[in-house]
C-alpha cells in the first residue's frame, strides 16, 4: 500500500500538475476572496451569483474564512478533474497494465491510489486556505472591516471545522471524478461529463424544480462544505453524498478489479 | 517454466483464444508468433493476469494465472509496446514502477545503461524516438531481475544495429537463465535468436517445439551435384526410387527430402558409380513453414 502510495506520488509531483495546480488554486482562491472584499460596497454584490456580503457579516468569527467557503466548490470540480484525469491516463496510456503486473492485487493498487491523490486534494484545500486567509487579513483593513471576531476561540474552532467539511466535500468530489474515470476509461470524457452534470445540469434542474437539490449529488456534496443552508440540512447532505459515493465507489471498484485490462 | 492447458478466451461469439496448450522450457528463447488477430496478445494478457480466461489454466514458475501475486514479481513484461506517461523522464517513468515493485532506484540506473539511455534518462518520455520507447520498456521489463521475461514485439521500430543489439541482450539473458516468450510479427527476426516456438493461427497452437524440428518438418530439401552434368538425371531417378520427388534445376537437382536421407544418396549414387561435387542441405525459413502449418499461399 505504501509503494503504491509513494509510486503514485511519483506522478503527481510532476512540475506541470503539481505547481499548475497549486498554483492555480492559490490564486483563485486569492482572486475570489479579494473581490469578496474589493466589491464590498457594490451594488452588484460581492458574493457568489451577485449575493451582497456586508462589512458586519465579514465581521463575525466566520468572515476569516468566508472567501475560502466561497471557493470550495470550484476546489471540488479541480479534485474531480485532477481524480477523474490520473485515473482515467492509466487507460489511454495503457500504463495500467504495467501498473497491474507489478502490482497485481487491484485492490490495493486502486486504494493506494485514492489515498495519494486524497492527500494531494488535501495540499489543495491547504493552499487554498492560506491564500484565502492571507488576502482577507491583509485586505480586511483597508475596507473597515472589523476583525476582533477573527481571532476569538469560536472563529478558530469554526475554521477548523470548516477546513474538515470543505475537505470532506473536496473529497467526495475527487470520488465522483475518480468513479467515472475508471467508469469511462477516458480522461476528456469523465472530465466533460461529470461537470457538464454537476455545474450546468443540476444548476438548470434545481433552479426549475423545487426541491430537487435534495436528491442531486453535486448539490449535496457543495453543501457539505458551507454546513447546510435553508432547506437542507448538513447531516442530510452528509449522509446523500455517502449514499451517491458508496454506489459510484462500488460500481468502479467492481469494474477495477474485475474488468479485463485489454487497452 | 510456462504452461498452459487449453487456455481460451471467449469476446462474445469470437474466440480470441481457444484451448492454447503449449510448454516453454527453461532458459530458453520461446518464439511466439502468429499473424495479426491470432491470439498472441491476448495469450500473454492472460498469462499476466490481466485477463482473466474463460477456460482452461496456465502456470508460470509453477504457480496458477489464477494468482498472478505469487509469479509476477519475478516477471518483466513489455506488452503491446512500451507505455509510459509522457510527461515524465524515461528515468522517472522507471522510478515509479521501480517504487510500485519495491525495487531499488540503483537499478533503474544499471537498465538505463544497458539499454543505452543513460544520457537521455532525463529528457521527457514524449520527446524519445520509437527505438528509445521500445529501450526503455525493455528495461521496465528487467526492473525486477526476472526469471521470466515476456516481450510483445520487441525490436518494434528499432534501426538494424538496434536489433542486433536486442538479439545479443535476449541471447545473454537466456544464456544467464532467464527463460523468455516473445512475440514478433517479424520471422525472420525470431528464426535466428528463437530455441524453441509457439505457432498460433486463429487462437489455435498449430505447433509447438524446437525451431529446428519445425523447419526440419517442413519441406527441408537436398541440393546436388555430380561430377559431370549427365548425372543429374541418373541421381534424380536414385530420388524418385526412394519416391522422393526431384527436379533438375540448371546443373543441379533439388531432392525435397530430410536431412538424414543425404548420406543414403551419397551411398546410393556411389554404387552407380557417381561421384557427388556437392551436397547442401536447404531448410525452409521460418517464414515458409509458418505459411505451410497455415495454408496461406504467399
Amino acid at each position: 500500500m505504501i509503494r503504491v502510495f509513494l509510486s503514485e506520488w511519483r506522478k503527481l509531483r510532476r512540475p506541470t500538475l503539481f505547481v499548475g495546480t497549486l498554483g492555480i488554486v492559490f490564486l483563485l482562491s486569492v482572486l475570489i476572496t479579494s473581490l469578496l472584499f474589493l466589491l464590498l460596497d457594490s451594488d452588484g454584490g460581492n458574493g457568489p451569483r451577485g449575493r451582497v456580503i456586508t462589512r458586519e457579516s465579514l465581521a463575525l468569527p466566520t468572515g476569516l474564512y468566508l472567501g475560502f467557503t466561497n471557493f470550495a466548490g470550484l476546489l471540488g470540480t479541480i479534485a474531480l478533474s485532477v481524480f477523474a484525469a490520473q485515473t482515467a491516463l492509466e487507460y489511454t496510456n495503457g500504463t495500467l497494465r504495467n501498473l497491474l503486473v507489478r502490482q497485481p492485487k487491484r485492490l490495493l493498487l486502486l486504494a493506494g491510489k485514492y489515498v495519494a491523490m486524497c492527500s494531494f486534494a488535501l495540499l489543495t484545500v491547504i493552499v487554498s486556505a492560506i491564500g484565502s486567509i492571507g488576502i482577507s487579513l491583509a485586505l480586511a483593513g483597508t475596507k473597515n472591516v472589523n476583525t476582533d471576531a477573527w481571532f476569538s476561540n469560536d472563529s478558530f474552532q469554526l475554521l477548523y471545522s470548516n477546513l474538515g467539511n470543505v475537505y470532506l466535500s473536496v473529497i467526495a468530489y475527487g470520488t465522483i471524478g475518480m468513479a467515472v474515470g475508471i467508469i469511462l476509461r477516458s480522461p476528456i470524457s469523465s472530465i466533460a461529463i461529470s461537470l457538464a452534470w454537476i455545474l450546468i445540469l443540476e444548476g438548470i434542474l434545481s433552479f426549475t424544480v423545487d426541491g430537487l437539490d435534495k436528491w442531486l449529488p453535486g448539490q449535496l456534496m457543495s453543501l457539505i462544505s458551507e454546513s447546510s443552508n435553508a432547506d437542507i440540512s448538513y447531516t442530510y447532505a452528509l449522509v446523500g453524498s455517502s449514499i451517491y459515493l458508496v454506489i459510484f465507489g462500488t460500481i468502479a471498484t467492481g469494474l477495477f478489479v474485475r474488468r479485463d485490462v485489454s487497452n | 517454466m510456462i504452461a498452459a492447458q487449453n487456455l481460451t478466451k471467449r469476446y462474445g461469439d469470437i474466440t480470441a483464444v481457444d484451448h492454447a496448450t503449449f510448454d516453454i522450457p527453461a532458459g530458453s528463447i520461446t518464439g511466439f508468433v502468429g499473424p495479426n488477430g491470432a491470439g498472441k496478445t491476448t495469450t500473454i494478457r492472460m498469462l499476466l493476469g490481466l485477463v482473466e480466461p474463460s477456460a482452461g489454466g496456465a502456470q508460470i514458475l509453477d504457480s496458477s494465472i489464477e494468482h498472478p501475486e505469487r509469479y509476477l514479481p519475478y516477471v518483466g513484461a513489455m506488452i503491446e509496446g512500451p507505455a509510459f506517461y509522457p510527461p515524465l523522464s524515461g528515468r522517472e517513468n522507471l522510478k515509479v514502477l521501480a517504487k510500485l515493485g519495491g525495487f531499488p532506484f540503483e537499478r533503474v540506473e544499471t537498465l538505463l545503461d544497458l539499454v543505452g539511455l543513460a544520457d537521455r534518462g532525463d529528457s521527457k518520455f514524449k520527446t524519445y524516438s520509437l527505438g528509445m520507447k521500445q529501450r526503455l520498456g525493455i528495461a521496465a521489463a528487467l526492473l525486477p531481475n526476472p526469471k521470466v521475461l515476456i516481450l510483445d514485439e520487441p525490436t518494434n521500430g528499432l534501426d538494424p544495429a538496434g536489433i542486433h543489439e536486442v538479439r545479443n541482450l535476449l541471447r545473454s539473458l537466456a544464456d544467464s537463465g532467464i527463460s523468455i516468450f516473445v512475440s514478433s510479427h517479424i520471422l525472420s527476426e525470431l528464426e535466428v535468436i528463437a530455441d524453441h516456438l509457439v505457432v498460433v493461427d486463429h487462437g489455435k497452437v498449430i505447433f509447438h517445439g524446437s525451431t529446428k524440428d519445425l523447419l526440419a518438418a517442413h519441406r527441408p530439401k537436398l541440393i546436388v551435384k555430380g561430377s559431370s552434368t549427365g548425372d543429374l538425371a541418373a541421381l534424380q531417378e536414385i530420388a524418385s526410387q526412394e519416391s522422393f520427388v526431384a527436379r533438375i534445376d540448371g546443373d543441379r537437382l533439388i531432392i525435397s527430402a530430410p536431412e538424414s536421407y543425404a548420406a543414403q544418396l551419397n551411398k546410393r549414387a556411389f554404387e552407380r558409380g557417381i561421384v557427388l561435387s556437392l551436397i547442401q542441405i536447404d531448410l525452409p525459413t521460418l517464414e515458409e513453414s509458418f505459411f505451410e502449418m497455415t495454408g496461406d499461399e504467399r
